[in-house]
């Protein structure tokens, strides 16, 4: 295995006693696409920020291509100007004063370059994020997605060890947000950099990242690749940033086998197939996402009853909102279901998992139907 | 944001030897001289004592002039705060015509240095004015039934040299006011004049407030005006009142009066504080230019127009038409013929040693006072905002307080701290003095343009320069000079026109061989000579003009960038 191309190793950093950054620790290998996902003011800025230097972090170890720019422990720290990274900011950060082509020259100009490899390295550049014949303009003649280029243009100028972005996309309205997210995959696919990308757009993180940390409070919660993060996240925080969950609470009846039957807190008995081992009386939390539940006609079994209350068009699917007992679920179908507001119905819980009371997920369940017609 | 650092430091690293050495800056320039001026208040030969306070309170000259001091200024501002706020509303609030001409034509005065406006005044309805004379002739009277030589005539011309303070500043709030705070009251049934006196004014006293101080403090702090029209008349006021004592001269009572000219200053921005504390507890004036409500004049448009370009004919254009007329006038007061029509005074001025030396020296002073002080200003300023350098606000807060200490302060505070100084040379009775004395003065002008211009440049546009490889110095001459010259530039030359037309300094530490235009005009003036003093202010006045017109310019061109940069950057 090569080594990493980012290496971060329990880095802390506090701001006046409170921990911004805690422990936090990842790797990135070469032309991986890694991404710090978090609510606002969990510490991803900060994060990044140290990795360019920008902050000096208060213990840990940063290092770079195996080079170590940042040591807690050995006092190490690299200034920013020393080490091979592009960023790019949030405020685009283009110089106002220089042309697009300038701005793009700068790092290669500092680094004293020659005029004929800069030019064609710039031309090389435009080429990359499609912006030909914009050289000789100045930032304030160009649209906000452009000057986003010319800021992402200047990052790769110099071909550096890792790309780091932080929120890049946010200023951008939606439709131009989704067009420079693909030209961002392209970008990467061309040039094969790493990147470090911080985003609280969860979207947006599925979208592009090889792999996500989600993280929560200066900490990190969870590592893995997106599908993962989605079907098997680690804990209750983790699963609900990333997209909208039912909780419906249930105690566990019996076991046999990989059969697990549950009564579900309106008394319904439920029976699903998990490969958890859980004892019998144990209380959990069953997580549903909306489109893993299924409405049935009314008196379905195995299924919890309940009323239609909201019916609401989104365009490629039907959102409900349905009652049963003391729970209230949201649910995603597809549009055909003929169900309508005041209808009794029968909920049919396809897959999910079991949350701990310590918000631990401590099982995946699916319904049997399902094993049924699959297995 | 901190900048990369190192674990291990240097105690003297570069960031703390420029610290050290703005510090030392201040402390010579502002700093000892104002403990000077505080300390020797006290002081009689050698022990504290109240006596040059008792001297003050006991002599009547001097607390009149002190009493004086007050009531003209207070009288002044009022008059001015009413012009101001009037062609302020008209220009802003109702459709008459050229209102970018009419902007620029309104704070003309502020171009134009006191003592000049003074002296066009006194030509124009002094004695053997040109208006007194039509007026005698026309009416067959052997007087006119005004005296220009008075207290009302210096509270006249103060007022119209300082009502600008009061126009721009309650323009500027109009021009911000969020529209929709009057579109309410409008849909909520009220009619223009109400929604005026309910809403609008409210909304802008803030602003009339913050003119009003400044026109406030700067008729305490005039000299010119009243040395040319009170002097004369056995009129004293404070400023005029220290030039008298230091010609005696009479150190330890300018002193104590330079004192109270400070508490006056202090209480005064106080009060207004207040003023304004009271009436802004909301913040409306919002920072975006929104289309205001204007007022059809209709039929009242031709008289209103009509009723501006009468005033700013006779407030700005007539006094200066009166100064030009009186330089080519063989003696002041000659009938307007022909053949009293002389290139004489100009001749003499060209020739006069003294009036060549007051040239150079206004050469050499402003320019320098200017290019010391945007460099000194700008380091104190990029310590404080992009490095914040612990203690670089404390040096920001000092270099401030001398903008709001009158004039004849600093110059008293000069003499005490350059005629016999405790440390360095003796700059008293060489240029150099006047030099220290602008650097004092003008010093908030070039901190107040860079802080405002730094606190602009967004702190990820320097980082970027890091991370794209850049050093410090590197980053300091590529990104933040280039983007930092747009507020050096105005500071320059704002503290270029301002030194160029200072004289209630100059004009208490002047010595044979150090004049200035303004002093030397002054002289000239103060001594009968009047077609020399108005040739030589006619022609500073182009050079004053032009450079008027070079800052409005470049505050329009910022104006215009920041629109371009703001529609540019979400
Ligand atoms: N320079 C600073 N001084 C003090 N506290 C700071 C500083 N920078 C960040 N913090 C604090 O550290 C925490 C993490 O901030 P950070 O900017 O890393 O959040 P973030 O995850 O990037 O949030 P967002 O999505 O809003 O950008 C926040 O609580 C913030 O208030
Ligand atoms: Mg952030």
């Amino acid at each position: 295995m090569s080594p990493p191309a980012l290496a971060v190793h329990n880095l802390v950093k506090q701001f006046a006693g409170t921990a911004a950054v805690d422990n936090v620790s990842f790797s990135l290998a070469e032309n991986e696409f890694f991404t710090l996902l978090g609510p606002s003011g969990c510490g991803k800025t900060t994060t990044l920020r140290c990795v360019a230097g920008l902050e000096q972090a208060d213990a840990g170890e940063i290092r770079i291509r195996e080079q170590v720019v940042f040591s807690g422990r050995d006092g190490v720290h690299v200034p920013t100007n020393h080490r091979p990274i592009g960023m790019v900011f949030q405020s685009y950060a283009v110089w106002p004063h220089m042309t697009v082509f300038e701005n793009i020259a700068y790092p290669l100009r500092v680094r004293g370059r020659p005029r004929s490899r800069i030019n064609d390295r710039v031309a090389q550049v435009l080429q990359i994020l499609d912006m030909p014949g914009m050289a000789s303009r100045m930032p304030s003649q160009l649209s906000g997605g452009q000057q986003q280029r010319v800021a992402l243009g200047r990052a790769l100028a110099m071909n550096p060890a890792v790309l780091l972005l932080d929120e890049p996309l946010s200023n951008l309205d939606a439709k131009l947000r989704e067009s420079m997210r693909a030209e961002l995959q392209l970008v990467q696919r061309t040039t094969g950099l790493p990147i470090l990308y911080v985003t609280h757009d969860q979207v947006e993180a599925m979208a592009l990242s090889d792999r996500i940390a989600v993280m929560s409070g200066g900490r990190v919660l969870q590592i893995a690749e997106p599908e993962a993060i989605y079907e098997r996240p680690s804990n209750r925080f983790v699963l609900d940033f990333i997209g909208a969950v039912n909780y419906l609470p249930s105690v566990v009846l019996e076991r046999s086998g990989e059969r697990l039957c549950l009564r579900a807190e309106d008394g319904t008995p439920l029976t699903v197939q998990t490969g958890s081992a859980l004892e019998s009386g144990r209380e959990l939390l069953m997580a549903v996402r909306p489109e893993d539940l299924r409405l049935e006609p009314e008196g379905t079994p195995c299924c919890l009853p309940g009323t239609v209350a909201l019916r609401s068009f989104l365009g490629n699917a039907l959102e409900f909102r349905v009652h049963c007992h003391k729970t209230s679920f949201r649910v995603q179908t597809e549009k055909e279901r003929p169900f309508q507001v005041g209808d009794r119905v029968a909920l049919r819980l396809h897959r999910g998992l079991f949350l701990a009371h310590d918000d631990k997920v401590v099982g995946i369940w699916h319904d049997l139907e399902n094993n049924l017609v699959h297995g | 944001m901190s900048y990369p650092s190192r674990n291990a430091r240097p105690w003297l690293d570069h960031r703390r030897a420029f610290f050290l050495f703005l510090a030392v800056f201040i402390l010579i320039v502002v700093v000892y001289p104002l403990l000077q001026v505080g300390v020797r208040s006290f002081l009689v030969e050698g022990g504290f004592s109240l006596q040059n306070y008792r001297q003050v309170f006991l002599q009547p000259r001097n607390y009149l002039a002190l009493w004086n001091s007050l009531w003209i200024s207070v009288l002044a501002t009022l008059l001015a705060t009413i012009i101001g706020m009037l062609t302020a509303f008209t220009v802003q609030r109702t459709d008459i015509p050229w209102k970018n001409t009419f902007r620029v034509l309104l704070v003309l005065p502020l171009a134009i240095p006191p003592l000049f406006s003074a002296m066009g005044w006194v030509q124009l309805v002094g004695p053997v004015g040109l208006l007194t004379q039509a007026y005698t002739g026309l009416f067959g009277v052997p007087t006119a039934p005004w005296n220009i030589y008075s207290a009302t005539g210096i509270i006249f011309v103060l007022a119209v040299n300082n009502y600008p303070f009061v126009f721009i500043t309650v323009s500027g709030a109009l021009q911000r006011m969020d529209s929709s705070l009057e579109e309410s009251a409008r849909t909520s049934g009220a009619g223009t004049w109400r929604i005026m006196r309910n809403i609008t004014l409210p909304l802008v006293r803030p602003a009339i407030y913050g003119g009003a101080l400044l026109a406030f403090v700067s008729s305490i702090d005039n000299f010119g005006i009243p040395a040319v029209l009170g002097m004369r008349a056995q009129f004293y006021v404070l400023t005029t009142r220290i030039y008298e004592a230091l010609t005696i001269p009479n150190m330890p009572l300018a002193t104590a009066m330079s004192v109270l000219l400070i508490l006056i200053a202090l209480l005064s921005m106080l009060a207004f504080r207040r003023a304004e504390g009271h009436s802004g507890q909301y913040a409306v004036v919002g920072g975006k230019s929104v289309t205001p409500n204007i007022i059809c004049l209709g039929r009242g448009r031709g008289p209103v127009t009509l009723g501006l370009l009468a005033l700013i004919g006779i407030i700005v254009i007539l006094p200066l038409f009166a100064l030009v007329l009186t330089s080519f006038l063989r003696f002041w007061g000659a009938d307007l013929i022909w053949d009293n029509l002389t290139l004489r005074h100009y001749e003499a001025v060209l020739q006069s040693a003294g009036a060549r030396r007051g040239i150079v020296n206004s050469m050499i002073l402003a320019p320098a006072a200017a290019t010391i002080l945007m460099m000194v200003t700008a380091m104190i300023s990029y310590l404080h905002i992009k490095v914040r350098y612990r203690g670089a606000g404390v040096l920001d807060g000092l270099g401030i307080i001398p903008f709001a200490l009158p004039g004849s302060v600093i110059g008293v505070a000069m003499i005490l701290a350059w005629s016999n100084p405790l440390f360095g040379p003796t700059l008293y009775g060489t240029i150099w003095i006047l030099l220290v004395a602008y650097l004092m003065r003008y010093m908030a002008f070039g901190l107040q343009s860079t802080r405002a211009t730094l606190q602009q440049i967004h702190n990820s546009l320097e980082e970027a320069a890091w991370t794209s490889g850049a050093g410090g110095l590197r980053t300091l001459k590529d990104i933040t000079l280039p983007l930092l010259r747009p507020g050096l530039v105005a500071g320059w030359v704002l503290i270029f026109i301002s030194s160029f037309n200072e004289l209630t300094v100059s004009v208490l530490i002047w010595t044979s061989g150090s004049e200035t235009i303004g002093v030397w005009i002054f002289l000239m003036q103060d001594s009968g000579f009047i077609g020399r003093a108005s040739a030589l202010a006619v022609l500073c006045l182009p050079v004053m003009l032009i450079l008027y017109v070079l800052m409005q310019w470049l505050g329009r061109l910022e104006e215009h960038k920041m629109s371009q940069k703001s529609r540019s950057t979400p």
